[in-house]
């Protein structure tokens, strides 16, 4: 096998095309027009070839990674009908700091000890429980996921500082659209959804509003 | 009306964070179990507040969990928490799934003992009557397969936690910045290239060295994406006692390595037979030195392509001068598993010519059957979803009945419309 090779290579582009298809779903829930979804999706995926851009000594951002989407929670806390909304939107992402903080640092690194998921999606499982608990929301969820990861970034980069770290090379929002602060936005609003669908479900169907 | 209405939002409000704290409370009471027994929160907390990484302690107390078979005969020792159903092969080849884990130990049942076989593109060889090609004849191959100019020759190393030592020679298990284990990602890189292939290290640094490691080494493996290596690999250290991973390879001390699978993955089969595929090459070349492989609860950027092997050479209480010598070891194995580099040392055991250079892997069923899969679960996912929306069969049938029955007259007129030609 070559990461190169025929199969390898379908293998990958069908699951980036399938969980880029689960994305552009996502983002059209974000009252976004499924157009501009698209067009969305399309400009992170090009932030592929544009490079990090640096913002300190140790901070980095990226711009198909994490601006974008930061610029879609922007869009929906602006947007947002009640003060209530906007509040339970930022209070979500706190608590997500809080909580991917504790686990960050709780959870042992070696793989197969701690608690059984992987850093990745702890952001994402984390939004998507509180959003939906706190008030059924899936824009909640998606700013919650997406603001929690740019956070936790944050402090890391902060920690650097105030532990006399060896500088890294924090990214925020590195990995691009397949990054951890997408992938937490996605999977939170997917699970907030699926979440209330369920519930729907079990109360006798779905209100026809 | 409306006051019942606050009230019972204020209920909801007031049962939904009493969930959320549950929830947290559970979480950080299920992490602290999995760290130690009967720490209580009073030394748990301070080390919060000074930013320590609690993995101290365990290194300290020496708490390592042992794998157990059925007749209670140790498997493996190792530095990390197993969980039922977590599976494990052994260098024997013997596959283990854990059904039972009560505190430090774990029982496991063998499944079966498998055959690995040699990768598809040796066994076509051999039934072929080929033997090792001329260096000429091989690169033809190799071009042909590719169709392009020519393999990459080229492998990426990386480190999610750079910060890991070991403690016999580097004095301490974890050294802030670029620890021991850099030495040995090195030593793989030299080995590498000692063999004309390009080693593609980087050293970016994921600090602070915690569990946010994975997050913000995604980033490192999609850069070493770019340069399009035939395969990744991120070099860790495990947690174990020295006679765990301590062995001596053609008299040189040494140190066995693990293969690392995660199971969070939708790529985790793929991944588990390319690990078992180089274990088979590696078997071959050096008997000893792979120690087996673990499927882990964990995604370690595997998602990104099925060819990010995770590997843990030797343990915190080997020396690093065995473990650099364990991953030159298996540079031989990598080599000749890409290249066929070993084949021009002239030795009798070593299967014949280059093995997944000769030809990509076209029939590779792990892989198609992976695609497969996936497909599969995204259409259940979507299906699901469908179902979900769409409610009770009465409005469905509200919804699409209309449709569905002009669709349903289609086609009649179109079946009519056969059989009349047909007569």
């Amino acid at each position: 096998m070559f990461i190169t090779s025929t199969g390898i290579a379908v293998l990958t582009v069908v699951t980036a095309l399938i969980y880029l298809g689960f994305l552009h779903r996502v983002l059209d829930r974000m009252k976004l027009a499924k157009e501009s979804a698209l067009i969305i999706l399309l400009l992170m995926l090009a932030g592929f070839f544009v490079p990090p851009v640096r913002l300190g000594s140790v901070l980095w951002i990226s711009i198909g990674g994490a601006l974008i989407p930061l610029g879609i929670c922007v869009y929906l806390l602006v947007t947002a009908d009640t003060a209530q909304e906007k509040g339970r939107a930022i209070v979500t992402a706190l608590l997500v700091m809080i909580v991917v903080y504790l686990s960050d640092k709780l959870i042992s690194i070696r793989p197969g000890t701690g608690f059984n998921v992987d850093p990745l999606y702890i952001p994402a499982l984390t939004a998507g429980i509180i959003a939906y608990l706190m008030g059924r929301s899936r824009r909640s969820a998606f700013i919650g996921g997406v603001l929690g990861v740019i956070l936790i970034d944050l402090v890391s980069a902060s920690e650097i500082f105030l532990r006399n770290l060896s500088p890294s090379r924090i990214v925020i929002g590195g990995g691009g659209v397949f990054g951890s602060v997408v992938i937490a936005g996605m999977l939170a609003v997917l699970l907030a959804e699926v979440a209330g669908e369920v519930r729907e479900r079990l109360q006798g169907g779905p209100k026809h509003e | 009306m409306n006051k019942n209405k606050d009230l019972n939002k204020g209920i909801y409000k007031g049962i939904s964070f009493i969930i959320v704290v549950v929830c947290m409370l559970f979480i950080f009471l299920n992490i602290l179990e999995a760290k130690a027994h009967a720490e209580d929160l009073s030394e748990i907390m301070p080390k919060i507040l000074e930013f320590d990484e609690l993995t101290e302690e365990e290194i300290s107390k020496e708490k390592y969990y042992r794998i157990l078979d059925e007749d209670e005969e140790l498997i493996t020792t190792m530095g990390r928490r197993v969980y039922v159903d977590d599976e494990y092969i052994t260098s024997d080849n013997e596959y283990y799934r854990v059904y039972k884990v009560e505190e430090y130990t774990a029982y496991a049942r063998l499944i079966e003992k498998l055959e690995l076989a040699p990768p598809e593109n040796i066994r076509e060889r051999e039934t072929s009557g080929e033997n090792a090609p001329l260096p000429g004849a091989k690169e033809n191959d190799i071009m042909m397969a590719q169709g392009e100019d020519g393999v990459t020759r080229a492998i990426a190393i990386y480190h999610t936690h750079n910060a890991e030592s070991f403690v016999p020679t580097d004095g301490t298990h974890s050294i802030d910045g670029q620890g021991g284990i850099h030495e040995v990602g090195r030593a793989f890189q030299r080995a590498l290239e000692d063999k004309g292939i390009r080693a593609i290290f980087s050293e970016d640094l994921h600090t602070p060295h915690d569990a946010g490691a994975y997050r913000r080494s995604r980033q490192t493996v999609l850069e070493l994406l770019e340069q399009e290596p035939d395969a990744i690999f991120d070099i860790h250290r495990d947690s174990a006692p020295p006679g765990e991973y301590a062995t001596a390879i053609e008299g040189v001390p040494a140190t066995k390595i693990l293969m690392v699978v995660g199971r969070q993955n939708p790529n985790m089969e793929v991944t588990r037979q390319f690990a078992l595929d180089l274990k088979y090459i590696s078997d071959q070349i050096h008997p000893d030195l792979i120690k087996g492989v673990m499927m882990a609860q964990g995604n370690y950027n595997q998602d990104l392509t099925p060819l990010n092997l995770l590997l843990e050479v030797g343990g915190h209480t080997n020396t690093r001068e065995a473990a650099e010598h364990g991953i030159t070891f298996f540079s031989n194995s990598v080599g000749h598993y890409f290249y066929g580099t070993e084949a021009e040392n002239d030795i009798e055991e070593i299967p014949p010519g280059g093995t997944a250079a000769e030809r990509p892997l076209e029939e590779g069923h792990p892989i198609w059957l992976a695609i497969i899969r996936i497909i599969a679960l995204a259409a259940v996912a979507g299906a699901a979803f469908f179902l979900l929306n769409v409610g009770t069969y009465d409005n469905f049938k509200e919804k699409y009945g209309s449709g569905l029955s002009r669709y349903k007259e289609k086609l009649i007129t179109i079946w009519d419309r056969v059989k009349n030609r047909i007569r």
